[in-house]
Order: C-alpha cells, then structure tokens, then sequence
C-alpha cells in the first residue's frame, strides 16, 4: 500500500516536555484519516512537524515516500495544503486577495480558480469586506480555501469544524467527501467531534500522551466495537442482581437504563426480573460509539 | 524566490501601512523643504540641507515599517502558508529583507521627489556638486538597506509583532542618539580655552585640557564604533559630510552580510507555532 | 477598584517587561554616573548633583512609551480585557486602575533610575547650588511629570486596539513632542544682549540688544507652550534650569486632567470584540 504520509519513531521534545514521544503513524493514500486524541496529546505537533512547521527532536517522516531530510521535499509540499490550528489568513486582505496571495506563493500563473474556490467554500459574497470582520466560521471556511489554493493532493486539517454552525459542519463534511472522492484528495483531520469524524474517516488514529495508542481501518473499528443490549427497566438495582447472577458484564448508565455486554435470551431475563419485582420496559441493540472506543483505549482519567 | 517577491509585492500594493508611510514621507519632504523657503527668506540657503535631511527620517520610517508589515505574517499566521507550501525558509527571509529594501528605497525616493518638485521652483535645485550628491544619496541607501537588514533579522526571530515594532523604533532612536554622540565627541577639540570681547574678537585665553577630547585607544574605538553604526552613515548624509562616505558604504555591507546570515540562521531553526 | 489595582499589580510582579524596565534605568542611572565619575577621578573634574539627577524625567518619556502600550496592550490583544468588564467593572474604573499603576510603574523606574545616581553620586558631586526648598519642587515637579507621560500613553492604548499600532503612535508620538520642544527652545534660548559693557565706574551695563531675541507676547506663548508640552519640562529638568519651578507641577496636572478625561470619554464609548 502506498502511505501519504508515513512518520517512524517520531519525537518532539520543548526543554523538558515531550510533546510527542516515539510515534509511528500511517496515513494510506486515498483514504481520510482521523486522528483522534484528547487536547494536549499531540495532535497539532505532529502537523507542525509534517508541514514543516518545526524539526523533530529525532525520527523521521516521509511524505510521498520522500525522506523529510531530502531536498526534493520542498516540491513533494506543494502538494500539500493545510490549516494549522487557527486559519492562516492575512486579516486586513479580503477573501478574494488572501487567495491571489496564497496563488502567488504557489506560483499559479492565473487568478480563474478563485471565484469557484470561493464558491466551493460558501464565500463568494464576501466582497470587499476585509478578513479581520469576519466570523469566526468565516475565516475557518477562508483558511481552507487558502489550504486548497494549490490544487492539493493531501490536505491536513486541524479541528477543521470548530466555530462552525451545524449547516457550515454539514458543508465541509460533504466538501471534504467530495474532494476525497471526486479528486482523490488524501485528508489528515485532527478532531474532538468524533461523531462528526466518524460519518468521514476512512481510517484512524488514536493518539495519546504523543505516542499512537492504536491505528485502524473504519472497517476493523467497526469490528471491533462491542455490540450491546441497551435494557430500559424499573428497577436497576435488581437487575445489577439478576445479571451479577447470570456473570453477564454490564454498565448502569442511569436510574433505569443499562448497557448489558452480552448476547442474552430476552424472555429469561424478562422472567428473572419479574421475579425480583422489576419490569423490563424495553431493549435494544447497539454498537459501540466512536466516543466510548475512544474513550476506553486511553481511559477516562483527569486531564493533564 | 521569485513567487515569494511576487506575493510580497502583490501585498505592499494593497497596504494602507505602506502608501501611508510613502505619503508621509511625501508629506515630510514638502514641509521640511517649505520651511527651509521660510528661513531662507531671512539670508540665503541653499536647497541642499532640506534635500538631504531624509536619511535619518528614513531610518525611522523603515522602523515603524517593516515590523508592523512583516510582523503581520506571525501575527496573522500567514508565514505557515509559505513554509507548508514548500519554500525554503533562506528564501523566505531573503524575499522579505528585499521587499522591505524595495519599500525603504521608495520612501526616499518620494521625499527626495517632493523636496525637488516645492524647493526648485522656490529656492533652486541643490548647489553640491553631483559626484558629492551622488556619493551621498548612496551612502544614505546603503545605511537604510543596513537598517532594513537589522530590522529584518529582529522581525523574522521574534513572533511577537508588538515587542518587535518597539525594539526597532527604540533601537533606531538609540542608535542615531549614540551615533551622534560618538560624533561630537570625536569632533571634540583637545583644548578649551579663550573667550569673545565686546567687538566679536577672539581673546585667547590659558588652554586647558578639554575633558571630552578622546585620545589613544579610546579614539580608535569610538572611531571603530561610529563607523559601525549605519546610523552613523545616516548622520554624515544628513550632515552633507562626504569624506568618510567614500569608505562607510563598506561597513554598511558588513553590517547587511552579517546580520542576514545570522538572520537567516536564528530562523532556520525557529519553532514556528 | 482595589480588586482591579490588585491585580494589575499581581501581574506587573510577574512581568519580565517591568524588572526589564527597571534594569535598563538602573544600568543608564549607573552610566551616567560613573561617566562623570571618571572625569572626576582623572582631571578632578567637579560636577553639581543636580547634572544627572533629573535626566530620568526624558528617559522615562520613551520608557514608559514603550511599557505602557506592550504591557496594558496585552489586555486587547489576549482578550482580558472582557473578563473585567463581563465581571462588572466599569470602565472608569478599569481606565483609572491602569493609569493609577502606570504611574506606579513610572515612580519605581525613577526610583531604580536614581539609585546608583545617589549611591556614587553623593561622594563625587558637589552639592546641588539650589535651595532646598526649589530642590524639593523639582523633584516633585519630575513625578508630576512622569504621570503626564503615563496618561498620554494610557490615552493611546486604552483607544487602540492593536497593541504594536499603540507602541508605535507612543514612540513616534514622544519622538514628535521632542523634536517639537528642542525647537520652540531655541529662539528662547537667544539672550536679550549681545554682549555686556563694563564702564568706566566699573558697573556692567547691557549692550547690543540681540535681534534674535524673542520678547512680549511671542515670548510668554512659546514659554507657555515650552511648559505645556512634557517632552518641554523633561529638557529643562533635565538642564535643572526651570524658570518656573512651582508652574511646571501645575502644567502637568492639567496635562494628566486632559489627556484622562479625553481617554477615558473614547474609551466608555469604545466598541470592544
């Protein structure tokens, strides 16, 4: 398989604290990644890092199978575009000039592409309306335009939908999926709206303390998400009875609802808790969410 | 490099900053130019002091410009968009020193041009004889290309667009302060003595030892030091002095050669966020 | 306000902006000094205390020029500022508590400012040929002037949002204000005679009137503007040559009563983000 982007045993320490320590990621070509860890776990590190932002304390990373350190790397980036935790716009320019600038960074011979850039990102309007009086989704929506000036192959986006309004997360998703699947485009998106991550990732990666904790396909995820019986009773206090008796796992969620982790005859529990004078109002079948994956390969404990 | 130039020009277009300080710079040159008219109704002077008083203006007009112009692209984010799309961070600075240069050329150019459009028709053109003239207007270029360089160095290394706009303003000022310090303690006769009758003669008097004359190795040092300093050359230009005009463009290059390269260092191994 | 002072005061301890201010006068005030220390030593030069001690109330001009925006600058910039007034403080009162500890600011950077200048200074100076009384006005009338300072400056920053855009219209504001006052003193430094003539009595009579005397009304004008402006008092407590010592203190107050009242209107009206 082709990787994008490919980092072995890579480091970044500040003076005494490593932001990210020994990691090992791959991002296939194609795909949309999600990268998925708390705040604080290195997440825009490693995009610093790749973008070429800062140099690793040691390892090394590949982009398109070319070595960080070679010369050629330089142009293997005008492939790329990205937005680095806040949107890199100049904010006394408007839309249209942010992106006349960014296309002679690039080096692109016309200004053509603008307008329907623009347009891709809902900012066709903006007119002479400098980028400093924009909202704060406003400016998320010029520094992707700004990351797609080049026509890029990968994009890196870092919390891509924060300050958006619903209909602007719906937006980029669709943009995002159209690029992937019309263009061929590769995404890196770093987010903590793993809901939102989880109707776009092709793959993912779950990072902590700045060490990969786990990499996997959608599809292995999937897999790997424990089924459930969500159970809706009267009384669960007898039915943390009744399944301590049957040795089953389960997780008390609210006064009168459990999640129950395992495969189990409804109409021998129903009897069970009728015996202990408890009602079963209703069960239903559930997969695991994205969230409680998450949140049950790093743990749950205090924030740093 | 060439796409940076464009897009850092592309942006010098569009900058009320710029146009404003280049206005200003028009303005100044108008002003100071009609207010040497008005003393020279009194007795006569020639266009030349109000021509060449711009060196030192210029020095301050590149302070306040170039921190507040390229300290925008930390400030805004917009130097991750040149690095992520591949160009090298030498060349990245390179542009910017350029382009900052261009801008400080362009601020002395229209000072000259208004000083030349109101004095000429008023007072006359300049009396210099051109070699001197010309000796002069590239001693000025070279110590406002010195500064640019200095400026830039502050810039690039530090993220902070209010720090650095303060340290290039105060450094400006406390450089030409020094500057013409050093001078007048280098013109600084070695005796003191005599004083001026009631008919304007001259009665010599004892001599003493003039405390503030510089002698031994303290003169080659405060000698070394004034032609270090591109505010130095800033001082001689104003000042029409033409001997030491012929070497300090040298010194000015030092100062460019040097603080790019350690420029361009700092910043290569710069964390940017 | 207290709570407000508190913390203003909270975070000036932990500023590196603040010790680095104090630093930097308490290593100009030892400059100074030990210059006329060494010409004392070598040709027993003799000096009044009075040469160095107010050079402060100049310093501080660009000093504070610098602080003040950068350090009360940071409130817009980071954003606190909304969390004093989403807490309930009025502006006035946020307005007047960075004023109140600007001055504060102000006092200990003269007070490190005098520091060596006293500690070396009371062993090779001669006392200062003043009464004490006169002493005692122009060290208050320095402090006076030093709250103008801070209240032209918190005017600034308060009203722009920008922290460098505040820095700059600071310096290049208190550089305008010197160059202004260094030229409404020079036709007031003209004596009224050219010379003195010694008679036969043996009595000196005045001479040939001088024709670039400024007298009458010009005079008081430009006496009054001189007063007026700060960057006017800081050149004559600096020269510990003021014609008016008891007017002076008095000039400030209205300075600070301006510039306050003006700054504090804008800002009440002030659309903050």
């Amino acid at each position: 398989m082709e990787y994008v982007l490919a980092t072995q045993g890579l480091s970044k320490h500040y003076r005494q604290f490593k932001a990210l320590d020994n990691l090992t990621m791959h991002v296939p070509r194609g795909s949309i990644y999600g990268f998925v860890g708390r705040n604080g776990a290195g997440k825009t590190t490693l995009i610093r890092l790749i973008c070429g932002l800062q140099a690793p304390t040691s390892g090394s990373y590949s982009l398109y199978g070319t070595d960080f350190n070679q010369k050629e790397i330089a142009k293997i980036r005008r492939r790329m575009g990205a937005v680095v935790e806040t949107p890199s716009i100049y904010l006394d320019l408007t839309a249209e000039d942010n992106l006349k600038e960014q296309f002679r960074v690039l080096g692109v011979p016309t200004d053509d592409g603008i307008p329907e850039l623009l347009k891709l990102v809902g900012l066709e309007d903006t007119g002479k309306k400098k980028a400093r009086n924009f909202s704060l989704g406003m400016k998320q929506r010029l520094g992707i335009a700004v990351a797609l000036a080049g026509d890029p192959d990968f994009l890196v986006l870092d919390e891509p939908v924060n300050g958006l309004d619903p209909q602007g997360i719906i937006d980029i998703r669709e943009l995002i999926l159209k690029l992937n699947r019309e263009r061929n485009i590769t995404v890196l998106i770093s987010s903590h709206i793993l809901d939102e991550l989880s109707k776009l990732a092709t793959h993912y990666g779950f990072i902590d303390s700045g060490r990969i904790v786990k990499e996997l396909s959608a599809r292995e995820l999937e897999a790997a998400c424990r089924k459930c019986l969500r159970v809706e009773v009267t009384d669960t206090r007898a039915l943390a009875r009744v399944l301590d008796g049957m040795g089953v796992e389960y997780k008390i969620l609210s006064d009168g609802q459990a999640d129950v982790f395992a495969q189990l005859n409804i109409s021998q529990l129903s009897r069970a808790l009728d015996a202990e004078g408890c009602e079963l109002l209703s069960a239903q079948e559930r997969d695991e969410s994205l969230e409680s994956y998450f949140v049950n390969l790093v743990g749950g404990g205090p924030r740093d | 490099m060439t796409n940076l130039l464009s897009a850092n020009f592309l942006r010098l277009k569009r900058s009320g900053l710029f146009w404003g300080i280049l206005a200003s710079s028009f303005c100044l040159g108008a002003l100071i130019t009609f207010n040497y008219y008005e003393m020279s109704r009194q007795e006569p002077i020639p266009l030349d002091g109000a021509f060449f008083s711009y060196p030192i203006l210029a020095c301050i007009l590149t302070a306040v410009f170039i921190p507040l112009f390229f300290g925008r692209e930390y400030s805004d984010g917009a130097i991750r968009n040149k690095i992520t799309a591949g160009h090298l961070r030498p060349y990245v600075y390179a542009a910017n020193l350029l382009a900052g240069m261009a801008a400080s050329v362009l601020f002395c150019a229209a000072y000259m041009l208004a000083a030349a459009a109101v004095g000429t028709p008023l007072i006359g053109f300049i009396v210099m004889d051109a070699g001197s003239a010309v000796l002069i207007v590239l001693g000025s270029l070279a110590a406002v290309a010195a500064f640019c360089a200095l400026f830039t160095l502050l810039v690039m290394n530090c993220g902070q667009k209010s720090v650095s706009a303060a340290a290039c303003l105060l450094g400006v000022f406390l450089l030409l302060f020094a500057s013409i310090y050093l001078r007048s303690r280098l013109l600084a006769p070695e005796y003191l003595g005599g004083a001026w009758d009631a008919n304007g003669a001259y009665i010599p008097g004892p001599l003493t030892p003039n405390p503030q004359y510089l002698d031994g190795p303290w003169r080659a040092v405060f000698e070394a030091l004034y032609a270090l300093l591109p505010s130095s050359q800033a001082v001689e230009c104003t000042s029409q002095q033409t001997q030491n005009l012929r070497w300090m463009p040298l010194w000015s290059l030092a100062v460019i050669a040097l603080s790019t390269a350690s420029g361009i260092a700092l910043f290569h191994k710069k964390d940017l966020k | 306000m207290r709570n407000l002072l508190s913390a203003n005061l909270l975070r000036l301890r932990k500023s590196r902006l603040f010790w680095g201010l104090l630093g930097a006068m308490f290593a100009l005030g030892a400059a100074f000094t030990l210059q006329h220390f060494s010409h004392w030593f070598r040709w027993g030069a003799r000096f009044y205390l009075t040469i160095d001690l107010f050079t402060y109330a100049l310093l501080l001009g660009f000093g504070m020029a610098v602080f003040i925006p950068l350090f009360f600058g940071a409130e817009y910039s980071d954003g606190a500022i909304r969390n004093k007034l989403t807490a309930g403080h009025s502006r006035l009162s946020i307005y007047l508590s960075h004023l109140i500890t600007s001055v504060v600011v102000a006092l200990c950077a003269a007070g490190a400012y005098v520091l060596p200048v006293l500690a070396v200074g009371l062993f090779i100076y001669e006392p200062p040929a003043l009464e004490a009384g006169t002493l005692a006005l122009l060290v208050l009338g320095t402090l006076v002037l030093l709250a103008a300072y801070c209240a032209l400056y918190t005017f600034v920053t308060m009203n722009c949002s920008r922290k460098s855009t505040a820095a700059v219209i600071c310096l290049l504001g208190m550089l305008a204000l010197y160059l202004v006052a260094g030229r409404i003193e020079i036709p007031l430094m003209h004596p009224e005679y050219l010379n003195w003539v010694v008679t036969e009595a043996g009595e000196m009579i005045p001479g040939d009137p001088n024709p670039r005397y400024v007298g009458g009304m010009e005079r008081v004008v430009l006496e009054t503007l001189q007063d007026l402006l700060p960057t006017g008092q800081s050149l004559q407590y600096m020269r510990a040559d003021v014609a008016h010592p008891a007017r002076l203190p008095l000039y400030s107050v209205i300075d600070v009563a301006a510039f306050t009242a003006a700054g504090a209107a804008l800002f009440r009206r002030k659309d903050l983000k």
